[in-house]
């Protein structure tokens, strides 16, 4: 597999041990390699448990891998120091699952925002970063009366949104999407994902999508991988996937969505 | 046997410290027998909470207005003890979060048993044999080896169908099913509608389903009520309402789907304040007139039998 | 409008929403009273709490000496009034001293976890299991009585309630998203504990900060009361109580007086713990839109 594309990931293997009495090893991530060529979206479709998200968490660096290595624009981002990876982080975030409880919930809003640009030192002074942030929620459609909100005072889309709107002030180059959508409503899904979309084509982003929605991912992607026990199976386009999927799970997969 | 139920002018309001809030208001539907009834709609549409206030199962705050008869029987006349005897009895729940509606410390088929024993003490070899008798229909292989089991014990997807058995338990006339599929991946959600299917092939067709799944709902439906903001804003059959959306709000919603290209509802549009008393749909609707800030719309009769609160179709 | 997007788990939310309770005024009252009448014993006691009288000694309750005098003809209600002053402070001093303490401690091992969180808590069973009163009775022995070994006994017996409470507190909000996404925002380990964790918790430590004090308080009165705290002739209500025990059949009122002070005292901290815990249990005024 070639690591050149903007985000790349080679032979990732994570694994835990289990029980106390009767320890049993349980390959969460077995070998998994792809690459993300620049501007594109790739999608991780897989069933609960199946180890998406803990390739998520091993990319950004939150858990260390076993075995194999991640490649950002062509440099090894694993087993970097702590100093190092602080730099990989303004080029690489992450946006979580639980839009209500990626805020620290006693902080407003706008300070939660302004954070990230405080740690990176992004822009000199509040007045710019506050600015930089107006700009970014007009972009994403948020109101700026938001700023002096709680979390829980808003709506999860909103949250996640903001959650969003914060990876931004970084100007990342890549953007990993851990499940963004699958708390939220349908009509708010189809908001975000299409300020997505947006988004790429703005700002010439990469992405990589993890979602158990089949359907989702087929509209978001140019390329999807299918996930089943740890290993990644398959991977091919759109049209591949659907009209000739080559594994049974991915058949079946297949077909328990278009059932409907 | 058959009983329909019929709401009217129904309503649940929630008194809370900073005043009342109204969680369904105005609404007026039959669930007639023989048929599934699907209720859709996005979170804080009330759909839950409409589900809930014909079991009476709600919160202690809330207070029901209107009237709902079951037959003959206006059930929000009914005394808490003749209540329990609907429940399970007549009207049966699925509920939203089968490990959380099970008792983990106790064993899976004495809890599956004592639904029908409580009601009947008797029975015991009954309540057995109909265990049985169920749990291989839902796809259990060998029932009394997961009698012996706890809830834990079991993967999600057969918690899942073991609250179906629960419900079943008692032979009820009505089923209500409050967000079957919630958070279930693909290959679960199919097993959960396959289940459903069964239990409106074989045991009874009348049934509520509360989801936000528009796809299950169509599949399993022959009436869908569309919820938003506690109002049901069109109602009507399958392919009326889900295939030729009336309602500015059911159109946005159908379009949202992944399946129709995820076109996304607008969202509330600027220079438009917040209101009360006009059209609930009037922040993001993009057909909004003058008339529906100020006015609150009426159910408009279209043919068959089809209902829609919108000004359009006056 | 805006009530109309509530959703049902907010409404659940605000049904729980606490009322002001008159007990809790109440309690909230008295510890106010206490609190005020020791800080200006000096200006509102009537005599001197030092000042011997021998003439006017044991006098029942009377016009010139409201609560009476003891056996050296004190005047009663002068001491109660300064009674308070010594043991409060020092209760204080020594639980915020173990909130420091705990809270760093617990804050190290919940966070970072792994060995050092073994170890941590292997020494805090250690310290969990010797039994607080002995414990103080055997530092006050070793080092003599005196205000510094009682501030080192009251330390070494509660930072541990301290410790294991936020240890358990950092333990679950370590796992909640934001924390993780502030790593992934390239946030370090002191900003995450100290901006983002530490804010967190203030709620839950403030609540066991006043059941503490109040429980540091009667350690004091306890152990003033065996002559190993306060000594005499210092105006304290445990040591009050001591010097009660030959007359008290005579005058009752000599160690009925402050024992009404102490337990008072602990009771109203201990309803307003309560009431505390309460509040911020609910994450109060959950109001969606304008």
């Amino acid at each position: 597999m070639n690591n050149d594309g903007m985000l790349s990931v080679r032979h990732l293997s994570k694994s835990y041990t289990r029980g106390v009495v009767r320890r049993q090893r349980v390959d969460a991530v077995k070998d998994v390699s792809f690459s993300i060529p620049a501007g594109t979206a790739m999608g991780i479709a897989g069933n609960s448990g199946c180890g998406k998200s803990t390739i998520a968490r091993m990319i950004m660096g939150l858990i260390p891998p076993d075995d194999g290595a991640v490649f950002l624009d062509g440099r090894q981002i694993s087993g970097l120091k702590a100093g190092e990876m602080k730099t990989v982080r303004r080029q690489i975030q992450i946006i979580f699952q639980h839009p209500e409880s990626s805020l620290d919930p006693r902080r407003k809003i706008i300070e939660s925002v302004l954070e990230a640009m405080e740690i990176h030192g992004v822009k000199q002074g509040r007045a710019q970063r506050e600015a930089r942030v107006e700009e970014l929620f007009e972009m994403l459609g948020l109101h700026t009366r938001l700023f002096q909100r709680y979390p829980h005072q808003i709506s999860g889309g909103e949250a996640q949104r903001i959650v969003i709107a914060r990876a931004l002030t970084l100007e990342p180059k890549v953007l990993i999407l851990d499940e963004p959508t699958s708390m939220l409503d349908a009509s708010i899904q189809a908001h975000i994902l299409t300020l997505l979309k947006t988004l790429q084509e703005a700002l010439g982003l990469t992405y990589l999508l993890i979602s158990h929605d089949l359907e989702v991912l087929c509209w978001f992607c140019d390329r999807i991988g299918i996930m089943t026990g740890g290993a990644l199976i398959e991977t091919g386009t759109r049209t591949e996937i659907l009209e000739k999927p080559e594994q049974p799970f991915t058949k079946k997969l297949v077909e328990s969505f278009f059932a409907f | 046997m058959g009983k329909e139920i019929k709401v009217c002018e129904f309503g649940v309001t929630f008194h809370t410290a900073h005043g009342p809030v109204s969680a369904v208001r105005d609404v007026n539907t039959v669930f007639r027998e023989g048929e599934v009834t699907g209720l859709i709609g996005e979170s804080g549409s009330g759909k839950s909470v409409l589900g809930m206030a014909i079991l009476q199962l709600l919160p202690a705050n809330a207070r029901i207005e209107g009237s709902c008869l079951y037959g003959d029987t206006e059930l929000t006349a009914l005394s808490e003890k003749e209540m329990e005897q609907i429940r399970g009895n007549e009207i049966a729940l699925i509920p939203q979060n089968p490990v959380e509606s099970l008792n983990p410390v106790l064993r899976i088929g004495r809890q599956l048993t004592e639904a029908m024993t409580i009601h009947a003490p008797g029975k015991k070899a009954e309540a057995k044999q109909r265990y049985q008798d169920l749990m291989s229909r839902l796809g259990f292989s060998r029932p009394e080896l997961v009698s012996r089991q706890y809830s834990f014990q079991l993967s999600g997807g057969m918690n899942q169908r073991m609250i179906a058995v629960l419900g079943l338990m008692n032979r009820p006339v009505w089923m209500i099913a409050d967000e079957p599929t919630k958070g279930l991946d693909a290959i679960l959600r199919r097993q959960v509608y396959e289940v459903l299917q069964e239990i409106t092939m074989r045991d009874t067709r009348n049934m509520i389903l509360i989801t936000h799944d528009v796809a299950l709902a169509r599949k399993l439906s022959q009436k869908i009520l569309v919820l938003y903001q506690g109002e049901i804003l069109e109602q009507g059959t399958v392919a009326d309402v889900l295939d030729h959306p009336a309602h500015p709000y059911t159109r946005g919603l159908i379009g949202s789907l992944p399946k129709n290209g995820m076109k996304p509802i607008g969202q509330p549009l600027k220079g438009r304040e917040d209101i009360t008393g006009g059209c609930v749909f009037y922040l993001r609707c993009p057909q909004a007139t003058k008339r529906c800030r100020q006015e609150h719309p009426r159910e408009s009769g279209l043919e068959n039998g089809r209902k829609v609160r919108c000004f359009l179709y006056e | 409008m805006m009530k109309r997007q509530k959703t049902e788990n907010q409404i659940r939310t605000d049904q729980d929403k606490i009322k002001i309770d008159a007990g809790h005024v109440m309690a909230a009252l008295l510890l106010v009273f206490i609190l005020l009448v020791s800080l200006f014993a000096p200006l509102l006691a009537p005599y001197d709490p030092y000042q011997l009288d021998m003439r006017h000694a044991l006098e029942p309750p009377c016009a010139a000496h409201l609560l009476g005098t003891d056996a050296i003809g004190r005047d009663v209600l002068s001491r109660i009034m300064y009674g308070g002053r010594q043991s409060l402070l020092l209760a204080a001093a020594a639980t915020g001293l173990s909130m420091t303490l705990g809270c760093i401690i617990g804050m190290i091992a919940g966070y970072f976890g792994g060995k050092t969180d073994l170890v941590i808590t292997a020494v805090s069973n250690v310290f969990q299991g010797i039994p607080g009163m002995t414990m103080m009775i055997a530092i006050a022995g070793l080092m003599g009585s005196g205000v510094t070994s009682m501030l080192l006994a009251l330390v070494i017996t509660s930072w541990v309630g301290f410790s294991r409470l936020v240890r358990g507190e950092v333990m679950k909000l370590k796992q909640e998203y934001f924390v993780e996404g502030l790593k992934g925002l390239g946030a370090g380990n002191m900003r995450i504990l100290l901006l983002h964790i530490g804010p967190n918790l203030i709620g839950s430590i403030l609540i066991i900060f006043a059941t503490r004090i109040a429980s540091a308080m009667l350690s004091v009165a306890s152990l003033s009361f065996l002559g190993l705290g306060l000594q005499p002739p210092t105006p304290d209500w445990g040591v009050m109580i001591s010097d009660a025990r030959t007359h008290f059949r005579q005058v009752p009122m000599l160690a009925i007086a402050p024992g009404v002070m102490i337990v008072l005292l602990s009771l109203s901290i201990n309803i307003l713990a309560d009431a505390l815990r309460d509040r911020l249990d609910v994450r109060a005024d959950v109001v969606k839109g304008d």
